[in-house]
């Protein structure tokens, strides 16, 4: 064995992003597992789904949902259920994921993420956090995709839909947000479900598109604007003059105020056909170049390398020495063993071969 | 709020050693892990999404189809990363390099294997074709690891004990950690529900003693700890009943775990019994060595110290402007703020003496650039006065 300092040229960092596809079919979050994987709390604040019955072992989180309402909402003064709950999760996020403005009060969830400018802000909001399971370091921009059922009927909702997303973001992101970058959601149809006369509307890569919340890619939260069951919505093309919300047949805005937090999630889920995304977790490395030249590493203090005080592998004595690289360690300024590197298969070294062993230390 | 600077006393990094409980049962080809039933799902017989017999390694997707599964990719770059299963090959001739996906599953599994060898196979050359023969390779390979812990027992001696006929099992690290404890390992064998005989490494050396049964007292193999690999190598008769094992036999250490992902179920040529109720089962158990760095942070709340607070309600005015009682060309002066009072009085009509007091609901902790990396959250706020003082003690796995 053989020390060998490493130079400042023979080590280097790499980082490797590594994604994952994530796929939630509307099946899994209503219908499946007849909500036997959905969970209520008794402080009545926000609903957990899960992607198995969440008694089981095995059952993983995927998101919590719940429903924010701002004090300056015109549905504020009418809300009858839940009202100072709804009132502070909205305050609550918000201070989070869009921070406090010049005057010290709680910013609000913008619809195009430029505060400067003002426009239209999201003042009722339905709030989905997915778990650190599933969004790990990040949600990864232009990946989301949201497809909600948006058929007048609510014993049918799938009848028409519209699809939620992300366009644009992997160079159209927000910055200015205290809990990270974030994203503007847009909704999209193809059989004209959306309102062109709309206020919502909004115009990317030449095309029509209509706002719809903001989606927190590092806190891994997304921010839907009740509007998408409601204004933005054509009553010509859902065939309604306003959708059924809830089993109740009420409109979105009769059950934001009139229902309780958990009876408008189950609303929600009721009209979510597919979600997915993709994520990204960060991976750390260190790479070690190991560089053995040809009058290096020829021999070997291995017991077995002698026999009778003769060099095993050398027959006469202007014969080459031969070892074999089995195991590269890596060793810090005590000399002091830290990491072992295994090759897979011994590697033949002779005085006229010289290598470079590409070491990587992922942490 | 203020900082303060850790003292080298103040932090130090404990390993907590823990010895998790692992059970295997085998029976009939079938093998329960730690007990647990397996569930069926609505896409296969097993909701993990891996076959039964196996552990699943993510617990991911669990009772989804194949094209919902969850699934983890990289994009093919100069960094030359890839997943362990693609070779450099396929890496280099099967993806382009314009950003393609390089994919994988997280449907990965593990579970126990045992291998077993005759006389002969250690004897003859292994085939690739033949399965039992491979086998053998299995235990030849362990020719060193077995010699090496020679220092521990002269049963670890592979030319005398391990090139006859060799039962061995394998047991994934997944199951055990670091290591399986000594001294933890118990082996039940089971005939007709019945205990006949068991092992157990008694002496905490790797060996497996018999301990009850009809060979009470023997070694009946060895244990490598750290590898998780039991030899078994008795052959002595453990009942007098012939069960049909690989072939139609009494029952021996060596047929210990037949069907534990061996390849003999289902049996062809066999009874339909051997198939479904072989008489003969069997248990592994022992716990494994887990270790967890643990960081002990102690965060101080010193006498005199930390009695005051930038929350604005720490202050009676709430206005959140700044009230300006005198501006002229030579000074500035802010309007007077007030600390609430909030000693508790025994009167309701009573303002209690005056007493500076903080309620401590949050530890920070931050970096050498003042980053903000974590922070700790008391259950309830501590009362901090100007004469008391505390020590918070804060825990970090790593």
């Amino acid at each position: 064995m053989t020390y060998k300092a490493l130079k400042d040229k023979d080590s280097v960092s790499a980082r490797t992003l590594l994604h994952e596809a994530i796929p939630l079919t509307g099946t899994i979050v209503s219908g499946t597992y007849s909500d036997n994987n959905i969970k209520n709390y008794s402080h009545a604040m926000f609903q957990s789904v899960y992607d198995y019955p969440y008694l089981s072992s095995s059952a993983n989180h995927i998101f919590d949902i719940t429903v924010g309402i701002d004090t300056r909402s015109s549905l504020y003064s009418s809300v009858t259920s839940q009202q100072s709950k709804k009132k502070n999760i909205y305050n609550q996020m918000a201070q989070v994921l869009m921070g406090y403005d010049a005057t010290g009060s709680v910013q609000r969830f913008d619809e195009d993420g430029d505060l400067i400018a003002g426009g239209n802000k999201i003042n009722e909001a339905i709030i989905v956090p997915f778990s650190r399971l599933l969004s790990k370091d990040e949600i990864k921009k232009e990946t989301f995709e949201l497809t909600l059922g948006v058929s007048a009927s609510y014993s049918s909702p799938f009848g028409n839909t519209i699809t939620i997303s992300d366009i644009n973001a992997a160079s159209e992101y927000r910055a200015n947000s205290p809990a990270g970058e974030y994203g503007i959601l847009y909704a999209t149809a193809s059989n004209q479900e959306l309102n062109t006369a709309s206020t919502h509307t909004a115009s990317v890569n030449g095309s029509i598109y209509w706002y719809a919340g903001l989606l927190f890619y590092q806190a891994g939260i997304m921010v839907l604007s009740s509007s998408v069951f409601g204004s933005q919505l054509n009553t010509a093309g859902i065939g309604a003059a306003s959708l059924q919300y809830n089993a109740g047949l009420e409109d979105i805005n009769a059950a934001l105020t009139g229902s309780q937090i958990s009876a408008s999630a189950n609303d929600f889920r009721h009209r979510i056909k597919n979600v997915q995304f993709n994520n990204t977790t960060e991976l750390n490395s260190s790479i070690y170049f190991c560089r053995i030249h040809h009058n290096e590493f020829n021999y070997s203090s291995n017991p077995t390398y002698v026999e009778n005080s003769k060099i095993r592998v050398k027959n006469r004595s202007t014969d080459d020495p031969v070892s074999y690289i089995t195991t590269v360690g890596l060793y810090n300024d005590s000399n002091e063993l830290m990491a072992v590197a295994k090759l897979s298969e011994p590697l033949k070294k002779t005085p006229s071969t010289e290598y470079t062993l590409r070491v990587r230390l992922d942490y | 709020m203020s900082y303060y600077k850790f003292r080298p006393d103040d932090l130090f990094v404990n390993t907590l050693e823990a010895y998790p409980d692992v059970k295997f049962y085998i029976h009939s080809g079938s093998i329960y892990i730690n007990d647990q039933a397996y569930i069926s799902g609505t896409y296969s017989d097993n909701i993990t999404g891996v076959p039964r017999n196996y552990t699943s390694v993510y617990e991911y997707n669990i009772n989804r189809e194949t094209d919902q599964s969850i699934y983890p990719f990289i994009i093919k770059d100069g960094s030359r990363t890839t997943f362990k299963n693609v070779s450099i090959t396929d890496w280099s001739t099967q993806y382009n390099y314009d950003g393609e996906r390089i994919t994988s599953s997280y449907n990965a599994s593990a579970s126990i294997r045992r291998y077993y060898v005759t006389s002969s196979n250690v004897t003859t050359t292994p085939l690739a074709t033949s399965t039992v023969r491979q086998s053998a390779f299995y235990v030849r390979a362990l020719k060193n690891t077995i010699n090496h812990y020679r220092f521990l027992s002269p049963y670890f001696n592979y030319d005398e004990y391990y090139s006859g006929e060799t039962n061995l099992i394998s047991i994934p690290s997944i199951f055990y950690g670091s290591s399986i404890k000594k001294g933890s390992v118990s082996l039940k064998y089971y005939i007709s529900g019945s205990l006949a005989a068991q092992a157990a490494d008694t002496r905490f050396n790797g060996e497996l003693v018999q301990v009850s049964g009809s060979t009470t007292g023997s070694v009946i193999g060895t244990i490598l700890y750290d590898q998780g690999i039991l030899l078994l190598t008795s052959s002595a008769q453990i009942s007098n009943e012939t069960l049909e094992y690989e072939t139609v036999t009494s029952s021996s250490w060596c047929r210990f775990g037949l069907g534990a992902n061996d390849g003999t179920y289902p049996r062809n040529g066999m009874s339909a019994k051997a198939n479904t109720q072989l008489t003969a089962s069997y248990a592994i158990e022992f716990q494994g060595t887990t270790q967890t760095q643990t960081m002990t942070m102690l965060t101080k709340a010193p006498i005199a110290e930390l009695n005051h607070s930038n929350n604005p309600t720490y202050l009676k005015n709430t206005t959140k402007s700044i009230q300006v009682s005198t501006v002229d060309p030579k000074q500035f002066l802010e309007g007077k703020r007030y600390i609430k009072n909030v000693v508790s009085a025994s009167y309701v009509d009573q303002e209690p003496p005056f007493q500076k007091e903080t309620y401590i609901s949050k530890i920070a902790l931050y970096d050498d650039s003042k980053n903000l990396i974590g922070f700790a959250k008391l259950a309830t706020p501590v009362r901090k006065t100007e004469d008391r003082e505390f020590v918070f003690k804060l825990k970090l796995d790593l």
